[in-house]
């Protein structure tokens, strides 16, 4: 193996990612070369193409071009035991978004997504600090860019944080990588005064699972392996924050606090000549002490990450001879209150296909998906005025690049 | 032997996967609404759900000592407001403990201008009625009941329980109490109840709230049909006239509420009284008669559950409030009041000299293609215009039509605000009757 392979190889192990195919250009420093920076750059250009959205009454077809991710990741590592993750977001505010398209498409900004200084102690005791995934829902825990469907649930995300947080996390692996742990302390709900929330705590989360069969070791996991691992792990967490809301926030009365918890399942299993079969699934429930009964709730307890329960289940088939896979994706949401609709029922469905050219680092994603409601109309309330609910069909082309 | 061994763990795995699965799908319900489900704060009236909208002295003493009046407790789903509906001196001397004041006299109704006219005595703007909400610290969960004080007449608490419907409430959250002040003092008396229930002078003090009328939009605006502008008020009469529409015992029924001697009326309508509906005792406040005996009355009348719609009205609108209330309140039976009343419609007749109106809106005009006239002269002799309207000649030049749909300016003004399409109102700053002797 060559000096920048050995690299390349020590660093993706350091840094806990499967070596890409196309990794970045890579900087070495220090006595024996001990330190290593990889730069990539990872991109998801989108073409959205929406039934409804636009025109005067908002029933016309709308057409959007769309980064749904496009950023800049620095990797280090100085040793074997410290290990550096940066990466910046240039955050396109898409136009048409999981419940509809703006009225006022904002301006796009950076944004600094993640931002982790990671200790690996031992692979039973690791430490992580900064800016980083939460130990939450699995499918939050998946990489962007090794989904098995197009990407995440758009309905999936726990109140009052983006897909990061910031905090503390311990983790690691036990008997031969067959149970993995993970706890962290995380900033949750920003601090603020009590004229926003009751309280300023910390949240905390817990994680366990099981893989029964290839382990799953990293702290990301991947939505599919493309046929080179056999999986089977089951996992589950808990997540608390105390008094993080009101549910009176005219009164500043009612402090409620915040629980959730999730199951999930994840099996992915190639047989020779036939292709690779994934399945996967999970059921999350995020609880908010019903603050949503309030006279005045807080604006975040409600709404699309609100208060609510849901599952999904993804299941995928990699074709043995071509880098083809199709996937087919199925949700069931209800939420407190959607759009002014109390206890709203949302299901979603999908399908479409991933066209592998160079693996994950080149791939074509084609996805449809239909969104449906329980309850249709227009309301007003404490979400806004006039809000629309109305059935919708979304198609997506997606092209990857990992460079 | 491998490959069996190797087909048993494959199975094996499969099944464990399709167990994760139904696991899964389990523990959520099948999405069949289980324990996932939410609930409707809005429409979960736990405790205070009552036959009807009429309720006694002895129910809201019991909603007293569970602590519901003006509680403030954002949890509550049964939050209970009392509403005194009189004039302030009436209110200040005594009042039931923690009620408070909605002033009869300047609150009530004000002039609004509808077709060709301003007419006095109209159902109030939508940003009047929310600083009363939020005055009141009225939510969404709150449970409102209207109550007079001693001696002055329930007509005024119907008056504020068809503006509260016009503007959005469900029925279930408005009650009236049966006799006012009047018999909350003799349930006290009667009972030996505490000096803590006497009637007092003592003005709470409330949290104020920040809910609207705008708060019960849901895409809706059917709230505004419990209320008839004078244009469809015409274009009814000329449809019954015409033979479109029936009054036959399923048709509708125009029911004239004012009592006394009435020189004209409205072709088609039934003489009624709105005194009839309650039993008065010397200087109190009427008792409103049971379920059994409105239903007896209204039958004697020729109305019935069985008629499509009935239409009240009265001079101001104001006594027309109180069959409002029966058929609403108390029968669930189908009612619309025509607010602008005789004062309009009286006011709207060919022979006025002075704010004389159009052609097309005169009341007092035989009704297209037939020759029954709008207006029964119950008299006989010259019908002798009021003088309740300001001319508006804009107005009166430019709708020559009692259909068009720009001449129902109040209604079009109350859902631009309750749906929060159009600019708000702004209130008007005279203030129209509304007292005992309104209609």
């Amino acid at each position: 193996m060559t000096k920048i392979g050995k690299i390349s190889a020590s660093t993706a192990l350091v840094l806990g990612l499967a070596a890409p195919a196309m990794a970045g250009p890579q900087i070495t420093f220090g006595p024996n070369d001990k330190g290593v920076l990889q730069l990539d750059y990872k991109g998801q250009f989108q073409m959205l193409i929406r039934d409804t959205g636009s025109g005067a009454n908002n029933d016309d077809t709308t057409a959007s071009f769309n980064f749904r991710r496009n950023r800049l990741a620095l990797m280090g590592a100085y040793g074997d035991m410290m290990s550096l993750y940066v990466q910046t977001e240039f955050a396109n505010q898409g136009s048409i978004n999981t419940l509809g398209v703006v009225s006022n498409p904002s301006d796009p900004v950076f944004t600094m997504l993640d931002a982790v200084v990671r200790f690996n102690l031992h692979d039973s005791f690791k430490i992580n600090v900064g800016k980083f995934k939460y130990n939450f829902t699995r499918e939050n825990l998946e990489a962007c860019e090794m989904p098995l469907t197009l990407d995440r649930s758009l309905f999936i995300r726990a109140p009052y944080v983006e897909t990061r947080d910031l905090g503390v996390a311990v983790w690691g692996n036990a008997f031969k990588d067959i149970l993995q742990y993970r706890l962290d302390v995380m900033e949750g709900r920003k601090a603020s005064s009590g004229d926003t929330s009751p309280k300023s705590n910390f949240r905390y989360s817990g994680r366990l699972h099981v893989s029964l069969l290839d382990p799953e070791s990293d702290y990301g996991y991947k939505g599919t392996y493309l046929g080179k691992k056999k999986v089977l792990t089951l996992g589950g967490a808990m997540q608390y924050e105390p008094e993080i809301a009101y549910s009176d926030t005219v009164a500043k009365t009612g402090a409620k606090d915040y629980y959730a918890w999730t199951l999930d399942g994840f099996f992915e299993y190639p047989v020779k000549d036939i292709g690779t079969m994934t399945l996967s699934g999970a059921y999350v429930r995020y609880n908010l002490d019903s603050a949503y009964k309030g006279a005045n709730p807080d604006s975040e307890a409600i709404g699309l990450n609100g208060e609510k329960n849901g599952w999904y289940l993804k299941a995928g088939y990699l074709l043995p001879q071509l880098p083809l896979q199709l996937f087919g994706r199925y949700e069931q949401w209800k939420f407190a209150n959607l759009n002014n609709i109390y206890n709203q029922k949302v299901d979603w469905a999908g399908f479409g296909a991933n066209y592998y050219i160079w693996g994950q680092n080149l791939k074509v994603t084609m996805e449809y998906g239909m969104t449906m409601f329980d309850k249709k109309g227009t309301y007003s309330g404490q979400q806004g005025t006039n809000l629309r609910t109305k059935d919708f069909n979304t198609f997506v082309t997606q092209l990857q690049v990992i460079f | 032997m491998m490959q069996r061994l190797r087909m048993t763990r494959r199975s094996m795995l499969f099944s464990l996967a399709g167990l994760l699965v139904a696991a899964l799908l389990s523990v959520w319900g099948c999405g069949s609404g289980g324990s996932g489900s939410y609930s409707d704060p809005t429409a979960s009236i736990t405790t205070t759900k009552t036959a009807n909208a009429l309720i006694d002295a002895a129910t809201l003493k019991q909603w007293i000592d569970e602590g519901k009046v003006n509680n403030s407790d954002p949890a509550s789903l049964d939050k209970v407001v009392i509403v005194t509906v009189s004039p302030a001196a009436n209110y200040t001397a005594l009042h039931i403990p923690g009620a408070q004041l909605l002033n009869s006299s300047t609150e009530l109704a004000i002039n609004r201008t509808e077709a060709v006219g301003t007419n006095t005595s109209e159902i109030p703007t939508g940003p009047m009625v929310d600083g009363w909400l939020q005055r009141f610290g009225i939510t969404q969960n709150t449970t409102v009941v209207f109550t007079v004080s001693k001696g002055q007449s329930l007509m005024n608490a119907t008056r504020a329980y068809y503006t509260f419907r016009y503007w959005g409430f469900p029925k279930a959250r408005l009650k009236i109490l049966n006799g006012g002040d009047d018999a909350w003092n003799d349930a006290a008396t009667a009972g030996s109840w505490s000096a803590a229930y006497a009637l007092t002078t003592t003005v709470p003090t409330v949290t104020a709230s920040t809910f609207s009328v705008r708060n019960f939009y849901n895409g809706s605006t059917a709230n505004f049909n419990v209320r008839y502008s004078i244009g469809q008020m015409l274009t009814l009469v000329d449809s019954i006239n015409a033979g479109a529409t029936k009054i036959d015992s399923t048709g509708v029924a125009i029911i004239d509420a004012r009592g006394g001697s009435i020189p004209t009326k409205i072709q088609n309508a039934i003489v009624d009284d709105y005194n009839k509906y309650w039993t008065l005792a010397t200087g109190k406040t009427g008792v409103m008669n049971s379920v059994a005996t409105q239903t007896a009355y209204l039958n004697a009348e020729g109305v019935s559950a069985a008629k499509s719609m009935n239409y009240v009205y009265c001079l101001s609108g104001h006594r027309a409030s109180v069959p409002f209330f029966v058929l609403d309140g108390m029968l669930n039976w189908p009612v619309t009041l025509y607010d602008g009343s005789m004062m309009q419609w009286g006011s709207y007749v060919s022979t006025a000299t002075a704010n004389k109106v159009a052609a097309a809106w005169q009341t007092d005009a035989v009704s297209p293609g037939t020759t029954i006239n709008r207006t029964f002269n119950i008299a006989g002799t010259a019908i002798v215009p009021l003088t309740y309207i300001t001319l508006d000649p804009v107005a009166n030049a430019t709708y020559t039509a009692i259909s068009d749909p720009r001449a129902n300016q109040e209604l079009n003004e109350d859902k631009a605000y309750f749906t929060g399409s159009g600019a708000t109102t702004t209130i008007p700053t005279t203030g129209g009757g509304g007292s005992a002797s309104g209609c």
